[in-house]
C-alpha cells in the first residue's frame, strides 16, 4: 500500500471516523480496542469496553458457544466464522440485544501477537426492510398455500402440502408434522421436511402427548403455541445438532380445530423468527388444521358412505341369495342356486362340500365367474380332493373341525406348499386363490359341510366384514339345505307310507274275501240246513256271530285305510243327493246303540234337515263321530247327539263324556294316523284313521270340522258344519222332502 | 258250466262251493293261461268269474285274448278283484265286484247269467 505511506495516515484516526463499529480483541477474547461507533451501535463507551472479555457484548445464552468456537478458532486456526459477514445479536449495556452484521477477521499486532478484528455493522434498517420483504412473501405464500391445501382432503396430503410450503416458501430448515391418532391419542409423525425427509414408524415418531417431556409434549398439552430465537446455548435443544445444522429458531404450534388438538407442526429456521412470521406460519397453521378437520370429516363420511354402500351390496346379495333358496326344495338344487348366486359378487368362485351318509366330503356345487374354469374346480375336487389328514391341513376340515369360519389370505407360495405336484398346483393357479373364507354348513346342531368362498389374487381379500357376509350366507344356506333335505324325507315318507297303504290294503283284501266268503258259505249252509254244522247248537251259533263282527271290524279298517290313499288324492268321486240329516243320524245311532253300555241322548229337530250330500259318506262320518264318541266314553257314559238347522248351515254335534283331548291335539287328531297321547297310552284301539276321513269328507262337502275339548279327562265335543245349499239344486231336496208340509 | 280263474285256491274254492250249493256246475282255473287252455279245448261257460292280479297271464291278458277270438269274445266276464278299479270298459265287462265280496252278490250274478238246469251237463 504505497499510497498509505505516503500520505502517512492515521490509521487509528481513520477507525474513529468510521460509522461501522470495530472492536479488536485478543486470542484470550479480551477487548484491546474498540472505536467511537460502537456507542452508537451497542450503547458502550470504548474505554467501557476495553480490557473487558468480548461476553460483554454478547448475549447472555451464547458465551457457552462463543468459548468453544473461538478456543478451537485459537488452537486450530480454523474458524467458522471467519472471512464472511453473520448476522448476530449483540448486547447493549441495559441487556437488550441489537441485529448486528459481523466481519471477523485476524491481524497481527506490533508485538506480533495475534488479534481478533470484528467489524460491527447496524442491521436493524435492513432487517426491518427483510422483515417486510419476508412477511409479504409469506402472505403471498400462505395464499397459495390455502388453495393447496383443499385441493385434496387427506389428512396426510394436508400436512404434505403444509410441510412442503413452509420448507419451501417460509425457508423452513426442518419442518415436521405430527398428528394426534383419534383411537388412540397418540401422537404420530406424519410428515418430515427440509433437513430429513424421514419418517419412521419407529417409537421416537410416536410419543404420548400426556407425558412427553418435550417442548412437542408441552405444545400439545398446553395447546399453546412456542417460540424461541436464538437456540444456541439453549439446553433443551440438542446443541450439536443446532450448531451443526446453524439452526436459529424453533416455533412450534398446535393445530386445533375449536379445542381439539389435531396435531402439532414443529418449525426450524436458520434466520430469526420475527413475530410477525411466526404470525404467519401459524395462520397457515391454522388453515392446515381447518383442512385436515374437513378432511377428517370427508373421511368419515366417505367411510359412512362405503359402510352403507357396503351393507347395501351384502343386503341384495342375502336378498338374492334368500330368494334363490326358497324358490327349491330340491337339496342338489338348493346348494347349486346358492354358488350361483354368489358369484361374482361375493366371490370369484365358490364350491359347496358336503359330508355324505358315510362321513366323506362330496362336492355337491360349485360356480365360478368364468365359465371355463368350472372344470377346473371338478378336476381340483375329484383328482386332490380335501384329505383329512393333509400338511397344511386343509381350511375346510380346520373350518368344520372348529366350527368356526376360516379367512385367509393366500399367496402364491401357500399354493406351492400345498400343492401335491405340479398338476395340482397349475390347476389351483388356473382356479385363482387369492383369499378364502370357508365356512361350517350347519343346521339344528350338525355339520353338514362347508361353503367355501374364494376370491382371485387380484381381487381385494376378504376382510371382518366379508366373514360376517359369508358366515350369514352359509347360515341360510345351511338352513336351505336341512329344509330340503327334510322335505325329501318327508315326501319319501309320504310316498312310502302311500305305497305301503296300497299294497296293504290290496294284499289285506284277498285273505279277508277268503274268510269272509268261507263264513258266508258256514251260516249260508247252516241257514239252509245244509251245512256240517248244526242251527240248533248255541254255541257254534255264537262263534259264528263273532267270527261275523270281527271279520267286519277288519274290513272296516281295511276300508279306512283305503279311504285316506283315495281322499288324499281326491279320486273318490261324491255322490251328491238329498239327504235328511236327521233321519241319516238316527238310523246310525240306532245300527251302533245296540252295542255299548253308554247312554246315547238325541236331540233331533221334529222336522228334516235337508242338503245335497252324499249320504254314504255322511253316514261313515256321523258314525264314525258317534262311534268315537261311544269308544272314548267310560261304561256309565253319556253321549249327547244333536242337529240344528240353522239358516244356511245344518249343525251336527256330539258330546261325550270320555278321556278328553289335550288342547294342543285339538288338531292333529284330524290329521292321518294323528292320534292324541292319551288315546294311545290308553289303548284305545284304531289306527286314528277316521277322523282324517271324516274331515276329508266333510270339506268336500262344502262344510268344517272340528274338535272343542275342556282337557284330558273332561270330555270331547265333535261339531260338524254342512253347507245346506252347495248345490242349490230344489228338485234334490224335493226328493227327500217326506211330505208333510202344507 | 262258470268258470272261476283265480290264483287263490281257497277264493275259487268258496265261489265254487256258494254256486254248487246253488246247482251251478263250476271250473277253477289257477291262472289266466290254465283258463285260456280250458277255453281252447273247448269249454264254453255261461260265465266267467275273473280275478285280474294273477301269475303267469293276468285277468287282463286273459280277457284281451278272449276279446281278440271271436269263438270266445262273447263269453260274459265278471271281474271280482281287490284292486281300486279304474277304467276297465275296453275289457267289456259283464259286472265288477270289489274284494271282499258278499257271496250274495256272487250268487246273483250267476243266477243272471246262468241257470242252474245247463250247468253241469256242458256238451263238450
Amino acid at each position: 500500500m504505497p499510497s498509505i505511506d505516503r500520505t502517512r495516515v492515521d490509521v487509528s484516526l481513520l477507525l474513529e471516523a468510521m460509522p461501522d463499529a470495530v472492536v479488536v480483541a485478543d486470542m484470550t477474547s479480551r477487548i484491546v480496542y474498540a472505536n467511537a461507533a460502537v456507542e452508537g451501535l451497542l450503547g458502550w463507551r470504548p474505554d467501557e469496553l476495553v480490557g473487558q472479555s468480548l461476553h460483554m457484548i454478547q448475549p447472555e445464552r451464547l458465551h457457552d458457544a462463543h468459548d468453544t468456537g473461538f478456543g478451537r478458532y485459537v488452537e486450530t486456526g480454523v474458524g467458522r466464522l471467519i472471512g464472511s459477514p453473520i448476522r448476530v445479536p449483540g448486547r447493549a449495556p441495559d441487556g437488550t440485544e441489537r441485529d448486528v452484521e459481523l466481519n471477523l477477521a485476524e491481524i497481527r499486532g506490533q508485538d506480533g501477537r495475534r488479534l481478533v478484528v470484528g467489524v460491527l455493522r447496524d442491521l436493524s434498517e435492513r432487517v426491518e426492510l427483510e422483515r417486510n420483504v419476508a412477511v409479504l412473501r409469506y402472505l403471498k405464500a400462505t395464499t397459495a398455500a390455502a388453495a393447496r391445501l383443499w385441493t385434496r382432503l387427506d389428512p396426510a396430503l394436508v400436512l404434505g402440502t403444509l410441510t412442503n410450503v413452509l420448507v419451501d416458501d417460509f425457508d423452513g430448515a426442518l419442518v415436521r408434522t405430527w398428528i394426534v391418532e383419534p383411537e388412540t391419542g397418540m401422537l404420530r409423525m406424519v410428515t418430515s421436511g427440509g433437513l430429513s425427509t424421514r419418517v419412521e414408524t419407529s417409537t421416537r415418531h410416536r410419543i404420548d402427548p400426556t407425558t412427553h417431556p418435550s417442548k412437542l409434549g408441552i405444545v400439545a398439552r398446553s395447546k399453546r403455541p412456542f417460540l424461541k430465537n436464538g437456540l444456541q446455548g439453549d439446553p433443551e435443544f440438542d446443541q450439536a445438532w443446532i450448531e451443526r445444522e446453524g439452526i436459529h429458531a424453533a416455533l412450534c404450534l398446535p393445530l386445533l380445530a375449536g379445542d381439539d388438538l389435531l396435531g402439532v407442526l414443529v418449525f426450524f429456521a436458520r434466520n430469526p423468527i420475527f413475530d410477525e412470521v411466526a404470525e404467519t406460519i401459524g395462520h397457515l397453521a391454522a388453515l392446515a388444521a381447518a383442512a385436515l378437520k374437513d378432511a377428517a370429516l370427508v373421511a368419515r363420511e366417505r367411510e359412512a358412505r362405503s359402510t352403507a354402500d357396503r351393507a347395501r351390496a351384502r343386503f341384495e346379495l342375502l336378498a338374492a341369495v334368500s330368494e334363490r333358496l326358497a324358490g327349491s326344495l330340491n337339496p342338489r338344487e338348493t346348494v347349486e342356486r346358492i354358488a350361483e348366486a354368489v358369484v361374482p359378487s361375493f366371490a370369484d368362485w365358490c364350491v359347496v362340500d358336503l359330508l355324505s351318509p358315510t362321513g366323506s366330503l362330496q362336492t355337491v356345487a360349485s360356480a365360478h365367474r368364468d365359465l371355463d374354469k368350472v372344470a377346473s374346480i371338478s378336476q381340483l375336487r375329484s383328482r386332490y380332493p380335501p384329505m383329512e389328514r393333509s400338511s397344511p391341513r386343509h381350511a375346510i376340515h380346520r373350518a368344520m373341525d372348529a366350527g368356526i369360519p376360516v379367512c385367509e389370505t393366500v399367496s402364491d407360495s401357500d399354493l406351492v406348499a400345498r400343492a401335491a405336484d405340479a398338476d395340482h398346483l397349475a390347476l389351483l393357479r388356473a382356479v385363482g386363490i387369492g383369499s378364502h373364507v370357508v365356512v361350517p354348513l350347519a343346521a339344528r346342531a350338525r355339520t353338514m359341510g362347508a361353503i367355501s368362498f374364494v376370491r382371485g389374487p387380484g381381487r381385494e381379500p376378504y376382510d371382518a366384514d366379508a366373514v360376517v357376509t359369508a358366515v350369514d350366507l352359509a347360515r341360510r344356506s345351511g338352513l336351505a339345505i336341512d329344509n330340503a333335505e327334510l322335505y325329501r324325507s318327508a315326501q319319501q315318507a309320504i310316498l312310502l307310507r302311500d305305497r305301503f297303504l296300497a299294497v296293504a290294503s290290496h294284499e289285506l283284501r284277498t285273505p279277508l274275501s277268503v274268510v269272509r266268503g268261507h263264513w258266508e258259505l258256514l251260516q249260508r249252509r247252516a241257514g239252509s240246513g245244509r251245512g256240517a254244522s248244526s242251527g240248533d247248537d248255541d254255541r257254534t251259533a255264537t262263534s259264528m256271530r263273532r267270527l261275523g263282527e270281527g271279520i267286519d271290524q277288519l274290513q272296516r279298517l281295511m276300508e279306512d285305510l283305503l279311504d285316506v290313499n283315495r281322499l288324499g288324492s281326491g279320486q273318490t268321486p261324491l255322490e251328491r243327493s238329498a239327504v235328511d240329516l236327521v233321519a241319516l243320524v238316527r238310523d246310525t245311532v240306532d245300527d251302533l246303540g245296540r252295542a255299548g253300555t253308554q247312554r246315547v241322548r238325541l236331540e233331533l229337530p221334529d222336522s228334516p234337515v235337508v242338503g245335497s250330500w252324499d249320504a254314504a259318506r255322511l253316514s261313515q262320518v256321523v258314525g264314525n263321530v258317534i262311534g268315537n264318541a261311544l269308544k272314548y266314553s267310560p261304561p256309565d257314559g253319556l253321549v249327547e247327539v244333536s242337529v240344528t238347522d240353522g239358516p244356511e248351515t245344518a249343525r251336527f254335534r256330539v258330546a261325550d263324556s270320555g278321556i278328553g283331548i289335550p288342547a294342543e291335539q285339538l288338531e292333529a287328531i284330524f290329521e292321518p294316523f294323528g292320534r292324541a297321547p292319551n288315546a294311545s297310552t290308553q289303548h284305545y284301539p284304531g289306527l286314528g284313521l277316521g277322523l282324517a276321513i271324516s274331515r276329508e269328507i266333510v270339506e268336500r262337502l262344502g262344510g268344517r270340522m272340528w274338535a272343542e275339548s275342556a282337557g284330558e279327562g273332561r270330555g270331547s265335543v265333535f261339531i260338524v258344519e254342512l253347507d245346506q245349499h252347495t248345490t242349490g239344486d230344489p228338485t234334490a231336496t224335493e226328493a227327500a222332502d217326506p211330505g208333510d208340509g202344507p | 258250466m262258470i268258470l272261476v280263474v283265480d290264483d287263490e285256491p281257497a277264493l275259487v274254492d268258496v265261489i265254487s262251493s256258494v254256486l254248487e250249493d246253488e246247482g251251478h256246475a263250476v271250473v277253477g282255473a289257477p291262472d289266466g293261461l290254465a283258463a285260456l287252455d280250458l277255453l281252447r279245448s273247448g269249454l264254453r261257460p255261461c260265465l266267467t268269474i275273473l280275478d285280474l292280479m294273477m301269475p303267469r297271464m293276468n285277468g287282463w291278458e286273459l280277457r284281451d285274448m278272449m276279446l281278440a277270438d271271436p269263438d270266445l269274445a262273447d263269453i260274459p266276464v265278471a271281474v271280482v278283484s281287490a284292486l281300486a278299479l279304474g277304467e276297465m270298459r275296453q275289457l267289456r265287462l259283464s259286472a265288477v265286484i270289489g274284494k271282499p265280496f258278499r257271496l250274495e252278490q256272487i250268487v246273483q250274478l250267476a243266477d243272471r247269467h246262468c241257470t242252474p238246469e245247463d250247468t253241469g251237463h256242458s256238451p263238450s
